[in-house]
């Protein structure tokens, strides 16, 4: 019999080695500042806007924060929406 | 999906809406970004396929998936890190041939391969390729997107050693690695988007010719005399994949994907260039070694036999040199130049028609502002593409909206997006590739 010793070729991820936990959950919708986040594909803000408008619908008190990203979008950005945001929806991952 | 991991380390829970067709490739790069437990919302369709009225259904239909997400506790069906893979991997067989083929077979089930047979990464030829680097082999060159891959000199060699490369390329190979991942070139996009971006690296200096790389006759063209070329290009094809786990229907999401992911590895002619070398005119001394990545989306053969004088070449370059659509028009002043999202053109010049241009006069960048001035498209073509929503456009660029169809708009922002290099033989060809982003140039240590 041969044998044939060769190098992985495949290396290994940050992620592999370090999982970040979710943030924590919010309770309820109602009262919340809701972030609609849109990376500008086509009709991701068709789509979040048809959320936010059942979001309002079906919860008491929930403001609407627009966020206008990019893909990806700049830190700057998204330092602002978690100022002033309890969740974010976003649109598309495609 | 990078948004939402970076905001959700902020403390802020998120959801995202995907199509299902991405689900692997989304869960794929929740558990590359160590984000195992983002939240998604699937949709039946891509939002771009489908009209506005079908996109508030099915984003209505994801409702209750969008609340649970933001509301229900976020366990990640893997919480333990993968443990580390072993450093080597032995096939036994009844000869080394029969080693070499279950070798390729296993490798291609694990989707390491760019569909061709993969020589041996065997720790003769993985050592040869790590001295020739003269870097230890556990330095981490780089953090490669998209999976965030610990690019080590070790696994870049491997992957070299795999595309056929020799000791004296690797210089060239961990520039062209450090310059996918130095800002701002859009390392993310080239590699994960739905379009076909291929990487071209241009190599400039006296390195390009010491290591008998082709710069003039059929330089992009797979065959011996580009052999060095072709196995530059290949290394970085298997190092995106297997180095940043951008492989195919997974992190890498091309639709139809284009030959030119196979990657594109020159030198430019600087033998038969009335200019200076590319790498001059971006501030580098012509003895300097260096590479410049391109992110392209599409290549057009020029054919100009026609013309002896210089401003008819002029404006045959200009004529290929138009991006249909006018897609990414004011994108940059839209989003910010920070993003990079900018449409350019790399004209690879043939020695012919840069001769016949700096015979009359033209310089390099004379040549930039008249292909600026003369590359337009119709108004129809780009209201074509943004008339649904017009009110996405950059400021400056609404007025085409209601422009007649036929009135020519400038097709590029500035003579800046235009990239000249000379490379290839003389029959009365160029080449122009549309590119997106900017391209980077490094120098080879």
């Amino acid at each position: 019999m041969a044998k044939l010793e060769v190098y992985i070729p495949q290396a290994p991820t940050v992620g592999t080695e370090h999982q970040t936990p979710a943030a924590p959950r919010i309770v309820t919708l109602a009262g919340m500042r809701v972030g609609l986040l849109w990376n500008h594909k086509a009709r991701g803000d068709v789509g979040l806007a048809a959320v936010g408008e059942e979001l309002q619908r079906r919860f008491k008190g929930v403001k609407l924060v627009q966020i206008r990203g990019t893909n990806p979008t700049n830190d700057h950005v998204l330092a602002k929406a978690v100022e002033e945001c309890d969740a974010v929806i976003g649109a598309t991952a495609d | 999906m990078l948004d939402q991991h970076k905001l959700e380390r902020m403390g802020l829970p998120c959801v995202i809406i995907v199509a299902e067709k991405f689900r692997a490739s989304a869960e794929t790069h929740a558990r590359a970004f160590g984000a195992g437990s983002l939240a998604f919302a699937f949709v039946p369709d891509c939002f771009t396929s489908i009209p506005d009225d079908q996109v508030r259904v099915q984003a209505l239909a994801a409702f209750e998936a969008i609340i649970e997400g933001l509301t229900s506790p976020r366990i990640a069906p893997y919480t333990a890190p993968e443990a580390p893979a072993p450093e080597t991997e032995t096939f036994e067989a009844e000869d080394l041939l029969a080693c070499f083929h279950k070798m390729n077979r296993v490798f291609t089930e694990r989707g390491w391969t760019d569909g061709f047979p993969l020589l041996p990464p065997t720790r003769e030829a993985v050592d040869d390729l790590v001295r020739g680097s003269g870097r230890d082999p556990s330095e981490v060159v780089t953090i490669l997107p998209p999976a965030s891959g610990i690019a080590t000199v070790l696994h870049i060699a491997a992957n070299a050693a795999m595309a056929g490369c020799v000791a004296e390329e690797m210089p060239v190979v961990l520039a062209a690695v450090r310059a996918l991942t130095t800002y701002p070139f859009p390392s993310r996009t080239a590699l994960v988007s739905t379009g076909g971006y291929g990487q071209l690296y241009l190599v400039n200096g006296p390195i390009g010719k010491a290591l008998e790389m082709n710069s003039g006759t059929a330089a992009l063209v797979p065959g011996a005399p580009s052999r060095v070329n072709m196995r530059l290009a290949r290394a970085m094809r298997l190092i995106v994949m297997n180095v940043g786990r951008a492989y195919p229907t997974l992190l890498d999401a091309s639709t139809v994907g284009s030959p030119r992911k196979f990657n594109m590895f020159v030198a430019e002619n600087v033998e038969a260039s009335p200019w200076v070398p590319f790498h001059a005119d971006r501030g580098y001394s012509p003895e300097d070694n260096t590479v410049t990545v391109f992110n392209t989306l599409s290549d057009v053969d020029i054919l100009d036999v026609f013309n002896s004088a210089a401003d008819g070449i002029a404006r045959t370059l200009a004529a290929y040199s138009t991006y249909p659509s006018g897609e990414f028009l004011g994108w940059e002043e839209r989003w910010g130049k920070d993003t990079n999202h900018s449409a350019r053109v790399l004209l690879l010049v043939g020695p012919e028609h840069a001769q016949m241009l700096a015979g009359s006069g033209w310089t390099r960048d004379g040549l930039k502002r008249f292909l600026h001035e003369n590359a337009r498209i119709p108004a129809a073509w780009f209201k074509n593409i943004h008339r649904n929503h017009p009110e996405r456009n950059a400021p400056e660029y609404r007025w085409v909206m209601d422009a007649p169809d036929d009135r020519l708009i400038l097709a590029t922002e500035s003579p800046e997006m235009f990239h000249i290099a000379v490379v290839g033989g003389t029959a009365g060809r160029s080449l122009s590739l549309k590119c997106y982003g900017y391209p980077v140039t490094v120098r080879v240590d």
